[in-house]
């Protein structure tokens, strides 16, 4: 039985805790039609992770610095160029990618190194599995603090800030929570696939769901059925579990998919 | 009462001029209709007077204050143009659309009660979509979403309500409805209406106002029309 390892409760736990809070940031990026953030931070948290293991201080530490670093710097030339926001995903994305390849040149350890890239959930130390549970904890309670404001900001900021949100500070305080959830998550899933965590379980979710909220709750519940299925079957068939998560998503994606088509024809014959 | 008042303003995006000396007031209980050519300024028009805009100079008063002081904008209601595109896919139901607008009767990190809900119930009566309070907003047709849209700013009872081109997509027989509402609000609740519209034939039979704007300013101002 897997959970006779301790490794295994650790992972299953660690993934529970990720799959709670990565689709609560999911939805928001995604409404707000920023799907690519994920992309772009996970790609540049690799920068923070290789001057971590260069320097010697925690991995998960860097990445969380270069992932901060990297959202703000997202907002500052969206903010200069606002007719072609978009620029400043690929901008920061290309940087990030760059500086981490430059910097990974200078890695003793090239393994440490790659488990980023893919995720190690199963090689979590006592520290990791610490961070993940304050940090998960900490997004969780702020996601429900702020749970009506960036509902206002995703469907019409214009309108949210004229109600008196104050859109700054939210906006602010949403990219530090999803560079932190990013940073996190890179060291589960891996940096290369934590945007597909973000947007695959609100994408399953948007199909079904019949409110924002229970578009949220079903995200949530998709992203915890990922996450023990891909654990699970990566376990017995010996397989990637970073890659086996998304992989499950995605599946489960064409099923929903191909589920709502088939009810949507049936509706229109009947 | 004046509740706008605009003196000689002028703006422009990057340095190519939209507005030029344009100087109009707007008195409580008025139904203005602003037209124009397209590019002619309208849009640009009410998002200055939201302070969404900062002019290039002249002034704007709000209640009889400056914009840059002006703070109680739950006494304004707007709705932008095309803002059902935005309920479009979003996956959130009426209530949930017209409830977010109670932001400021609710509060900063503070979380909706039982009395939100009634108002919520209330605005959409207001506006004949009581009935669709647990449908989601992108499942409804255009007219019915712009109905959604009202009953989002109505919920604050607003003094003023600014409309960007409210029926664009909407047919006639939706617009008409709409029309029809604001009419009503005009009259019996003494809301002050200022609508930008490319449909000069209903808003000339509508509204007691109607201004066209070009680049060179207020080019006609017709009253009682």
């Amino acid at each position: 039985m897997m959970f006779e390892y301790e490794f295994m409760q650790r992972a299953f736990l660690v993934g529970i805790m990720l799959a709670i809070i990565i689709p609560c940031i999911g939805v928001v990026v995604v409404l707000k039609r920023l799907s690519m953030v994920g992309d772009a931070l996970s790609h540049t948290s690799l920068a923070g992770v290789a001057t971590g293991l260069i320097f010697n201080f925690n991995p998960i530490l860097g990445a969380v610095a270069a992932c901060t670093l990297a959202a703000f710097g997202i907002d500052a030339i969206r903010k200069k160029i606002p007719k072609y926001s978009e620029m400043s995903i690929a901008i920061i994305m290309s940087a990030g990618i760059g500086l981490a390849g430059v910097l990974s040149g200078f890695v003793q350890n090239a393994q440490s190194f790659n488990s980023f890239l893919f995720g190690s959930i199963v090689a979590i130390s006592d520290f990791e599995l610490q961070l993940v549970i304050v940090i998960s904890f900490i997004v969780l309670i702020t996601f429900i603090i702020l749970y009506k404001e960036l509902f206002y900001i995703s469907f019409d900021e214009q309108s949210a800030k004229l109600a008196g949100v104050p859109v700054r500070l939210v906006n602010f305080i949403f990219t530090l929570l999803t560079a932190v959830t990013v940073s996190i998550a890179a060291r589960t899933v891996g940096a290369l696939i934590v945007s597909s965590m973000m947007v695959v379980p609100v994408a399953c979710a948007m199909q079904v769901a019949k409110s924002y909220k229970k578009t949220v709750l079903w995200s949530i519940g998709f992203a915890i059925l990922f996450t023990l299925s891909g654990l699970t079957i990566s376990y017995y068939l010996g397989l990637k579990p970073g890659g086996t998560i998304v992989l499950c998503g995605v599946i489960t994606l064409l099923f929903v998919f191909a589920f709502m088509r088939l009810r949507s024809h049936r509706s229109v014959q009947m | 009462m004046k509740i706008i008042t605009i003196k000689d303003l002028c703006f422009g995006y990057e340095n190519v001029s939209v507005l030029s000396h344009i100087s109009l007031s707007v008195e409580h209980g008025d139904f203005v209709g602003i037209i124009g050519s397209n590019g002619a300024g309208k849009s640009t028009l009410l998002k200055l007077m939201l302070g969404l805009l900062k002019p290039d100079s002249g002034s704007i008063r709000l209640f009889d204050k400056e914009i840059a002081q002006f703070k109680e904008y739950y006494k304004i209601g707007y709705i932008p143009q095309n803002s059902s595109s935005l309920a479009a896919g979003f996956p959130a139901t009426v209530e949930e659309i017209v409830k977010a607008n109670l932001f400021a009767q609710i509060g900063f990190l503070r979380f909706p009660t039982k009395k939100h809900k009634v108002l919520v119930q209330q605005a959409l009566e207001t506006v004949g979509m009581q009935d669709y309070a647990k449908r989601m907003i992108g499942e409804l047709s255009g007219g019915q979403q712009q109905r959604v849209m009202l009953a989002r700013v109505l919920i604050n009872h607003p003094q003023i309500l600014l409309l960007d081109e409210p029926t664009t997509g909407v047919d006639f027989k939706a617009s008409e409805a709409l029309y029809a509402l604001l009419e009503k609000l005009n009259l019996e609740s003494h809301i002050t209406v200022i609508m930008v519209t490319h449909d000069i034939e209903r808003i000339s039979r509508l509204a007691k106002r109607v201004i066209c704007i070009d680049h060179n300013g207020v080019l006609e101002e017709k009253h009682d029309v």
